[in-house]
């Protein structure tokens, strides 16, 4: 039943988002090939006709049932500049995204657990080194670590490729840049949860009980911080998936990002529309997942 | 007592600076473009020749007001948002709205911004908090959700309490210490897709003074005069250092 | 008391294990059977929405489709003259509505068809179609209204009126010859991926955002004049990558030897790179138009000639192109290039720099500063300048100097970013400017058709002037080189006295190239390398 109501959920997000996007990418003026087909010295009548053919000029309520009558179908529409099934164009850079994220969130869920609780916890030097550190992954923009570190590590020591050349060690710079960044966020939260609940009477009794710290903090403290920090992690995961468009840029990585800039500049509404679509998807898929983790780990939530 | 030296010294600064500047933040001196810092400009010079320590005292205001304008309004959206399912039922409806709201591409919504008002300073703001408010929302809920399971609030509404008593006794007490950290978050997320969105030339008005603008620039020029980015990287970096300790002191307070 | 393990370790398990399973799957592709003896890594700056030359307008994508695909006729690239390419010679009609087309009888196509007058219909035939739908090809034929098959090897094309750019347009890659078999036999959309051409280079793949390959063709046996044969140490296989926007990072690749050759560098990392002995720094100047800024004469205050040749007084190009552009670009002076085959070195020094003419001119057009504020005003109204800024070409850098420059004479400018083209094409329709900056490329003259006609899809200076209009349509339809020249002459000197524009400079390609690689060159385009001619240096 509750899994019933959730996928009814998941839905109607995906329904939502994308109908947000369409009307948000309709209210800007312009279209996908105008601009082009005047700069390459096209009349008016051919542009008018060229639009036509693309449906271009069907009235938007119009537009808006066939993308959903075809969606239902399974057909995602095509490229308003060359006619690329949008499936193959986004599915085109679903490996390298996927494959980013899955390891920054890694590299992110770990280290900012660490520092949020290095930050809480820690004593003085610790705590306010890891605060620091916190303070920067939140506030120095991430084209900046970006640059710095390919400068240093392709550029001057040369151990580190500037692209991704299709072996892991392409993806360690950027997944350890982004990764970082992504921490700070997850490590602030962490810090907060864990610094309050570490005043709680039940953490004193664990102590006084003379468990060990390591144990009081990942049984008592971190359990019960948990569901915060989880919603953090899914909040980023969600990020990450849709696709970093930036680091991807940084590191001449295919990815969802760099796709949705060129397409939401270009005007190239299937495409939006589609990367939008896998977006919530992925967000909803991932929310699924926590809510499930959430779920095994917070004793009280089954009781409803 | 250290941290609010540094704190006033940092707001005097803010505040204070620009009067102290000799400089016009605009005058343009290709002449002594990317100069390294020496006594006259103590924090070198840009591409264009401009004094990067008056640019940087000048900037400074619009930077921070912006990302705090633009983390106010996404904090206040967001918590009612998140509160008002949170603290009561759950309510389906909101929660997809919420899912939806963040799959939603700022990038976007900038554009549309920029189409509705013209590219300046307020469609970024606008553009910046709108990105912003489902996180908030999202952490609102399930905190709420959280803190409205705790027995004695169960108790207070079994006592027939008003949801507005329930709310502002009982649960906000107990989500604002993480939602305080979180708006730390917000503010440095806000300065930071604020520079974003100047990277992609959807940062308002060009030529501005402002940190994340300089940031990029700095950027352009780091192999060449990587002093550019100096002064407002440690003005940024210090505003959230600082924001973070001032959160952690007020939610000490209890 | 149970332990439970948290579900974070699980979730960090789950994804570890995504995190292998990708990575393996992501395994190096298909090599051919024999390995390149030497590959080199050409950096992309633009990832085109498309790479099908027939439909795409991107400059970028010729840069490796140059090489796949030959075209009827050459520019060369010292002389810029026509030669020879698939079309071993051609005729023209008296009246220019025939050009007759004989074509080499060697050629085969890298999928075995033979080259044939019919295959030159067929592509033809798919450039025109509506169901290709073109963005760019199509454009660039002008007044072309059909083709008639003479033998196996001849072929007419027809015009509905002279139209003398056809040449220019036939040597270009967006109407390079390609296999009709190969574009038959897959969709519109997928023929990018499948490519085939009779050019020096065979294509082996694309894959979106990520690479585009091509391998030496053992077969190449009819190159135009300027392509060198193959040597042993001729680059035989290159692959394409896409370094999109950011140009910060472009000279890094270039240093960590993951891009051997790369363009469109900043030219601030130009200046480091010649300190760097491992690359070299080739210029290479690009014909066309400068950059430059159309002016609206359609709008106040910008409307007045006066006005607008104040703003060419009071523009100092020389700090410009010092400031911004590091010395590698000279200042523009009309609205052709130095380099085009078309410019008026009579041009050179118009406008020079002098802000007490432009002050002069401001006064007599009725604006000056009454109230003492620095900046000029007329019936006590503020006279504000807006300039459309594109983010692109160092505009935005080069818009602030400008801004900064018109104080001294007492202009407001009001710089308004514009963050992509269509948002550009846009605000220049809701008609609210005086300056926007837009310029194009081409060898040919008739690059100017488009701004200064003014029935022009790009006449954003909003210019309606009977004399430019019949030169510039009579510069089209003439074909003598001579008479072409002349005109071209004429309108150059129209638009500078009306000042329709204010030219900044002209377009130089800062291109980074490893030491080891020898023989770099580029076409007469300026955008386009000639890689048969590339060898690598042991």
């Amino acid at each position: 039943m509750w899994f019933a109501r959730r996928m009814l959920s998941l839905v109607g997000a995906l329904a939502l988002a994308v109908s947000i996007t369409f009307v948000l990418l309709r209210a800007l003026p312009g279209d996908a090939i105008t601009a082009q087909m005047r700069i390459s010295g096209a009349s008016a009548g051919s542009i008018a006709e060229r639009r036509t053919a693309l449906g271009l000029d069907l009235p938007p309520l119009h537009q808006y049932i066939d993308y959903w009558i075809d969606a239902a179908r399974g057909d995602l529409g095509v490229s308003l500049i060359d006619g690329q099934p949008v499936t193959d164009i986004i599915m085109n850079q679903l490996d390298s995204t996927l494959l980013l994220a899955a390891s920054a969130l890694a590299t992110a869920a770990a280290f900012g657990l660490l520092l949020g609780c290095a930050a809480g916890l820690g004593g003085f030097i610790v705590s306010r080194t890891a605060r620091i550190v916190i303070g920067l992954a939140i506030s120095v923009p991430i084209y900046w670590t970006g640059t710095i570190t390919l400068f240093v590590f392709a550029a001057q020591l040369r151990i580190l490729p500037a692209i991704d050349d299709g072996t892991w060690r392409g993806l360690v710079l950027p997944s350890a840049v982004l990764g970082f960044h992504t921490a700070g966020a997850i490590a602030r939260v962490t810090w907060a949860t864990v610094r309050a609940t570490n005043t709680a009477d039940f953490v004193r009794t664990a102590r006084g009980k003379g468990l060990r710290e390591s144990h009081v903090i990942l049984s008592h403290i971190l359990r019960v911080g948990l569901p915060a920090i989880l919603s953090v992690i899914a909040l980023q995961a969600g990020f990450l998936l849709g696709g970093v468009v930036v680091t991807e840029t940084l590191f001449s990585r295919p990815g969802v990002g760099r796709l949705l800039l060129s397409a939401a500049l270009g005007q190239d509404y299937p495409v939006v529309q589609g990367i939008v679509l896998w977006s919530a998807f992925a967000y909803s898929v991932v929310q699924l997942l926590f809510d499930a983790a959430n779920w095994l780990i917070d004793p009280r939530l089954r009781t409803t | 007592m250290m941290f609010r030296i540094v704190l006033i010294g940092y707001i005097v600064i803010i505040i204070f600076g620009r009067a102290l500047t000799p400089y016009d933040p605009r005058t343009t001196q290709p002449e002594i473009a990317l100069q390294a810092p020496t006594w006259a400009h103590p924090a070198g010079t840009d591409a264009l020749g401009r004094d990067v320590l008056s640019r940087a005292l000048h900037g400074g205001t619009q930077t921070l007001t912006s990302a705090a304008a633009a983390a106010c309004l996404a904090l206040g959206i967001g918590l009612l948002v998140g509160l008002r399912m949170g603290g009561t039922r759950i309510d389906a409806g909101i929660d997809t709205l919420i899912a939806a709201g963040l799959t939603i591409p700022s990038i976007i919504v900038a554009l549309l911004a920029i189409t509705l008002i013209g590219n300046s300073d307020w469609a970024l703001i606008i553009a910046v908090s709108t990105a912003q408010i489902a996180p908030v929302a999202r952490l609102t809920r399930t905190l709420a959700q959280g803190a409205a399971r705790a027995d004695y609030v169960q108790a207070a509404d079994a006592l027939g309490a008003r949801p507005l008593r329930l709310l502002t006794r009982h649960i906000l007490p107990n989500i604002v210490p993480t939602l305080a950290a979180y708006a730390c978050v917000t503010f440095g997320a806000c300065i930071m897709n604020g520079a974003a969105l100047t990277f992609l030339g959807l940062g308002g008005e060009i030529g501005r003074a402002e940190w994340g603008a300089m940031l990029y620039e700095g950027r352009q020029a780091f192999r060449t005069a990587p002093w550019i980015a100096f002064v407002p990287g440690i003005g940024i970096t210090c505003a959230v250092l600082l924001l973070n300790e001032l959160s952690d002191r007020l939610t000490r307070i209890r | 008391m149970q332990q439970r393990k948290l579900p974070i370790s699980i979730s960090a398990g789950i994804w570890i294990m995504c995190l292998f399973g990708l990575g393996c799957a992501r395994a190096p592709l298909l090599a051919n059977d024999t390995p390149a003896r030497h590959k080199i890594v050409y950096g992309l700056t633009l990832q085109p929405s498309g790479f099908d030359p027939h439909i795409h307008a991107s400059s970028e994508l010729g840069i490796p489709l140059r090489q796949v695909y030959d075209t009827l006729v050459y520019r060369d690239p010292e002389t810029q003259a026509f030669v020879p390419g698939l079309a071993e010679s051609w005729t023209i009609s008296p009246d220019g509505l025939i050009y007759t087309f004989n074509l080499r009888r060697d050629v085969r196509f890298h999928d075995g068809t033979p080259f044939n007058a019919a295959a030159v219909g067929a592509n033809l035939d798919r450039i025109v179609s509506p169901d290709t739908g073109s963005l760019k090809a199509v454009f660039m034929l002008g007044s072309y209204s059909g083709h008639e098959l003479v033998d196996d090897y001849t072929i007419r094309l027809l015009l509905s009126e002279s139209y003398s750019p056809l040449l220019d347009s036939l040597s270009q890659v967006y109407l390079g010859m390609a296999s009709p078999t190969a574009f038959n036999a897959v969709s519109r959309d997928r023929y990018q991926f499948h490519q085939v051409g009779t050019g020096p280079f065979t294509f082996v793949e694309y894959v979106p955002g990520d690479r585009l390959v091509l391998r030496r063709s053992a077969d190449y046996a009819w190159a135009p004049p300027f392509y060198r044969a193959a040597l042993g140490t001729s680059v035989d296989e290159v692959e394409f990558r896409f370094f999109t926007e950011s140009p910060a990072t472009r000279a890094i690749a270039l240093e960590s030897g993951d891009a051997q050759i790369m363009g469109e560098l900043l030219p601030s990392d130009a200046r480091v790179l010649t300190n760097n002995s491992a690359i070299r720094l080739i210029p290479v100047p690009v014909v066309g138009q400068p950059l430059q800024f159309l002016m609206n004469t359609g709008r106040y205050p910008t409307d007045d000639l006066r006005v607008r040749q104040a703003i060419l007084f009071g523009t100092n190009r020389e700090a410009i192109v010092d400031a911004v552009f590091q010395r590698y670009s000279p200042v523009a002076w009309g609205p052709l290039s130095a380099n085009s085959p078309y410019y008026d070195r009579g041009l050179r020094g118009a406008y020079a720099y002098d802000p007490t003419q432009a002050r002069a001119l401001l006064e007599q057009a009725g604006l000056t500063d009454t109230d003492n504020n620095g900046f000029v005003e007329a019936a006590g109204v503020e006279i504000v300048i807006n300039v459309i800024v594109p983010p692109w070409g160092l505009i935005p850098e080069v818009a602030q100097l400008i801004q900064d420059q018109w104080r001294t004479i007492g202009l407001r400018a009001e710089l308004m970013p514009v963050p992509s083209r269509n948002i550009l094409v846009e605000t220049v329709n809701q008609g609210e400017y005086n300056l926007v900056a837009f310029y194009s490329f081409g060898v040919d003259g008739s690059v100017l058709n488009d701004y200064f006609l003014s029935s022009g899809s790009l006449n954003w200076a909003r210019i309606g002037n009977p004399d430019l209009d019949n030169w510039l349509m009579e510069a089209t339809r003439q074909t003598d080189f001579a008479a072409r020249q002349g005109l071209y002459s004429q309108i150059q000197r129209l638009i500078m006295n009306e000042a329709f524009i204010l030219p900044i400079r002209d377009y130089v390609n800062l291109n980074g190239a490893s030491a080891t690689l020898d023989g770099v060159a580029f076409d007469a385009y300026g955008w386009f390398p000639l890689i048969p001619n590339f060898t690598e240096l042991e």
